[in-house]
């Protein structure tokens, strides 16, 4: 059984179909690439898998349990984490902050407990709090600990998202582009992280332009053009793929 | 250990509370300490405020159809039923709670503007309700005659300690992972829903937690005065509330409490100058809203604690990458 298994799903935005009959897996501890020129339905995809949008046909299955039509918290519940492809973070808080929204859902405590600082409160606080140390550890950004988030540059703020993924300790994780925008020191200490991530077992699904880190991190590749699959399998297989070359680099044209 | 982390340890909100408690030691003359209950029974709302806007992000301008929810239930209980002030005091937040769990569920579609105009539009039916029913509410002659829970000093007293539990209880709401979802709320709803915050429920409890408050000040007016009518719940309450909660700095609970006083009691410090005296408070606010942030606390502690430069921030255009 996949960890994730999209069945033939197909999302339409009035007359557009945005995917169309799509087929893909993760299996548990792999980093699955996907790719595709722009416009061709990664992150649509994505915002389906997540709960953002309702599929038209089609289904999503997570640990052999539908999960399309579920609302996103749920679906976060079950140990999907994402990041975002322009970022959504809560600028005008500390890292420390966005990392501990990341731990919502594995707090217990109630209203209740809140007001009257109960016992379990007070140990919720503190098994949050070490396990954002540990976290801002693994991440890096333990010396932007109460750093406000908008004061963080780009490529720093792409990390935070992760961190705050993680924090949710999910079994999934999508990237959108997580390495769009950052320099090439910053793309490699995130090719090291993500190898790290899945060296804790988590699977990731990873949408990105950047054709080297896709090579060098995914297990398998995924590629769609016009929200259709035109090809899948290891990086080498895709590269030769005449399907995948005319969709970035088109046909020959008049001279052929 | 030293006094001064103890003092941190209380927090600005509840010392200031703390000071007010001294006051009627100081031989204030009696329509002055008036003003200062006024100011005491706004802090309430300007909490609820606090949570709604400040911590949630949701902008309401119908506090005071739900303060007057709260009145009249307390009024009602105890004229036309005839029952205690304190099952009056019981029932008002449980109503005002109830009418604002309703007024909550418009906010899952409604945003901006439009949320503005729903609770507008709510707090004048509520009005305009209490206004009509005049076999329950006294009409436009208003209710009569309602018993107090104390009285004198006591009151002002109960009136504090009830300011400060509710003080406390938003400092501890805000510090905590409940907070934390309200705040994810106000800053990006899709991100929240996105880490697990059911974003409907969050939004329903802000709305909840409110209104309970604004409720529990409806009580304490209609102890102060003794009589209600509608004219006392308008939209110009509503605003004035706002301005309140804008001035202090939206997320901060002591500068809430420091400008729901400030507010309350400015235009009375004017009444020296009678016709001019709007003019002069209106004057007044527009000139600190615009050169200084000094009730902001939060602000004020942002700007002492900042050691370092901060780092450039991203620009907007970084954020489209071309592949």
């Amino acid at each position: 059984m996949s960890l994730l298994a999209i069945t033939q799903l197909t999302k339409r935005f009035g007359g557009i179909v945005a995917v169309s009959q799509v087929d893909l897996n993760v299996e548990s501890g792999e980093i699955c690439g996907l790719i595709g020129p722009n416009g061709s339905g990664k992150t649509t995809l994505v915002n389906v898998v997540t709960g953002i949008y309702k599929p038209t046909a089609g289904g999503v299955t997570f640990e052999g349990r539908p999960i399309h039509g579920r609302t996103p918290h749920e679906i976060c519940v079950l140990g999907i984490g994402r990041t975002f492809q322009n970022i959504r973070l809560l600028l005008s808080l500390s890292v420390f902050d966005n990392v501990r929204l990341g731990g919502h859902i594995h707090t217990r405590s109630r209203l209740w407990d809140v007001l009257f600082q109960s016992g379990r409160f007070r140990r919720d606080e503190k098994e949050v709090a070490d396990r954002i140390n540990e976290v801002l550890d693994f991440t890096g950004l333990r010396p932007y600990r109460d750093e406000l988030t908008r004061n963080l540059p780009y490529g720093r703020r792409k990390v935070v998202e992760i961190a705050r993924a993680l924090m949710a300790q999910p079994k999934l994780l999508l990237l959108d582009e997580p390495a769009a925008g950052l320099n090439s020191s910053e793309k490699g200490n995130l090719m090291t992280l993500l190898s790290r991530v899945r060296d804790r077992g988590i699977s990731i699904l990873l949408i990105e332009h950047e054709m080297a880190m896709v090579e060098a991190l995914s297990n398998r590749v995924f590629v769609l053009n016009y929200g259709k699959k035109i090809s899948q399998g290891s990086f080498a297989e895709i590269q030769r793929d005449a399907a995948v070359v005319e969709a970035y680099l088109g046909t020959g044209g008049a001279h052929a | 250990m030293s006094k001064l982390a103890y003092l941190k340890r209380i927090g600005l909100a509840p010392g200031i509370l703390l000071v007010l408690a001294l006051v009627p030691f100081t031989g204030l003359p009696a329509y002055q300490f008036y003003v200062l209950e006024r100011g005491l029974q706004n802090v309430l709302v300007v909490l609820s405020l606090v949570i709604l806007l400040g911590y949630t992000g949701q902008l309401s301008l119908g506090q005071a159809g739900l303060v007057a929810v709260g009145a009249y239930t307390y009024g009602i209980v105890c004229v036309n039923y005839g029952l205690s002030p304190w099952l009056g005091l019981l029932l008002a937040p449980l109503a005002s709670g109830l009418v604002g769990l309703l007024l909550g569920f418009p906010s899952f579609k409604l945003k901006g503007p439009f949320l503005v105009v729903n609770t507008l539009a709510f707090s004048e039916i509520v009005r305009i309700l209490i206004l009509n029913n005049e076999r329950v509410t006294g009409g436009p002659f208003g209710l009569n005659r309602i018993p107090t829970i104390v009285s004198g000093r006591p009151l002002y007293y109960f009136m504090l300690v009830v300011v400060f539990l509710a003080a406390v209880a938003t400092l501890r709401l805000s510090r905590s992972h409940i907070g934390l979802a309200l705040k994810a709320i106000r800053e990006d709803e899709v991100a929240a829903e996105a880490m697990g915050v059911h974003v409907r429920n969050y939004k329903l409890l802000a709305f909840v937690i409110s209104s309970v408050l604004a409720g529990v000040s409806g009580v304490f007016f209609a102890n102060m005065a003794g009589y209600l009518n509608p004219d006392s719940f308008t939209v110009n309450e509503s605003s004035t509330y706002l301005l309140m909660v804008v001035l202090g700095g939206m997320d901060s609970v002591a500068g809430g409490i420091l400008s729901s006083l400030a507010v309350t009691s400015l235009p009375e410090a004017l009444r020296f100058m009678a016709r001019s005296r709007m003019l002069v408070y209106s004057l007044i606010l527009l000139l600190v809203l615009r050169y200084t942030n000094v009730l902001n606390l939060a602000n004020l502690k942002r700007i002492m604690r900042r050691r370092r430069p901060a780092p450039h921030a991203a620009t907007a255009e970084q954020d489209e990458v071309n592949p």
